[in-house]
């Protein structure tokens, strides 16, 4: 997981490539200082939908030097404050590793215990 | 609306299998269900191919007015019992066949994985056919039923506000399918229907002791909220 203050330097593949897009909680150790919000935390429902759509910041959030970047804050805020001229590698499909499930979702013996 | 056949039928004088190009190219590519990738259409042969090398055809309304309206044609209000059983069967040889196909496709049995996985899993290449989207309601579990929603349903949509449930051979697809999932006998029961002024199909999936329950409280004219209500409140009959 990449520190904050690298964000605006980190190239778009891989800052996405980081994030929980399955919701399960991450391995990577927490940053020395853990925000309350950190979104990199959220499952992609919640990252989602606690993002101002309508481009009106609930909050007048502006970026302070190295942190600044809110889930509050407007999409183009928001979007403006990556390395967008990064290395080109864009559109890469993540390699997936597929493995069987080992979270506490449920399976076919929960389903079938159900009957 | 597409149907879908086991295999290509040599009858139609296709002595060689119809390759999906793109299968292909990329055949260990899981995300294929867009209905540009799902397809490969060979113009020559005039046939069309899924990603599971299965020969499809494509169905427009009036197949599906021209079936149901001819089968009650022949047996009258035995139909829907005729395509829930069409339904079911069609839902346990594909249940067995998924079962096989996700080892090979995953490299995990269906019993590691997790459930909503697998579901979606089946239930994608059936919404890139046209049969809709769905949504498995699990929040009943503890309760011993669950409910599926079903949107945009091929068949109600197809005959409109007819004042009736008419998606029987979901139902019976969701009853076979389920029942060979878990190798356990389960029945199913369209509770509300598009075609009955809804905006989406609601189908409850349990035990026989629940959905005839439910059919006794539907032919009594419950709503499916009202069916919905009973079973939570643990009324069933005998």
């Amino acid at each position: 997981m990449i520190d904050r203050s690298q964000w605006a330097t980190t190239t778009v593949s891989y800052f996405f490539s980081v994030l929980p897009w399955q919701g399960r909680q991450t391995t990577a150790p927490l940053p020395e200082q853990p925000q309350p919000l950190d979104f990199r935390l959220l499952s992609v429902w919640d990252f989602f939908a606690s993002i101002t759509w309508s481009g009106q910041p609930q909050l007048a959030v502006m970026p302070e030097q190295g942190r600044g970047l809110s889930n509050q804050m407007s999409v183009r805020q928001f979007f403006s404050h990556f390395a967008w001229q990064g290395v080109p590698s864009i559109g890469v499909v993540p390699q997936i590793h597929l493995r069987p499930a080992q979270s506490p979702d449920l399976d076919i013996s929960d389903l079938s215990d159900l009957f | 609306m597409v149907l879908t056949t086991e295999n290509s039928s040599p009858l139609l004088g296709y002595s060689q299998k119809v390759d999906h190009l793109l299968k292909k190219k990329y055949p260990k590519r899981h995300h294929h269900y867009r209905f540009s990738d799902y397809f490969s259409f060979d113009s020559p042969s005039g046939s069309v191919v899924d990603w599971n090398d299965s020969r499809n055809i494509f169905a427009g309304e009036d197949f599906i007015v021209a079936l149901l309206e001819g089968l009650e044609e022949e047996v009258g209000s035995a139909s829907s019992v005729v395509m829930y059983s069409m339904g079911r069967h069609w839902g346990q040889r594909d249940a067995e066949s998924f079962i096989v196909w996700f080892e090979q496709e995953y490299g995990f049995s269906v019993k590691q994985s997790s459930l909503s996985f697998i579901l979606e899993t089946w239930w994608w290449p059936l919404a890139s056919q046209g049969w809709g989207n769905w949504e498995v309601d699990l929040n009943e579990q503890k309760n011993g039923f669950m409910f599926i929603n079903v949107f945009d349903s091929a068949v109600a949509r197809t005959l409109g506000d007819v004042g009736k449930p008419v998606c029987h051979i979901y139902a019976g697809l969701f009853s076979g399918f389920f029942s060979g999932l878990i190798q356990k006998q389960l029945n199913c029961i369209e509770i509300q229907c598009y075609a009955m002024g809804e905006t989406y199909c609601k189908f409850l999936l349990g035990k026989q002791d629940r959905i005839d329950a439910a059919t006794f409280w539907q032919t009594e004219g419950g709503t499916a909220r009202d069916i919905e209500k009973r079973l939570q409140n643990g009324e069933y009959l005998g």
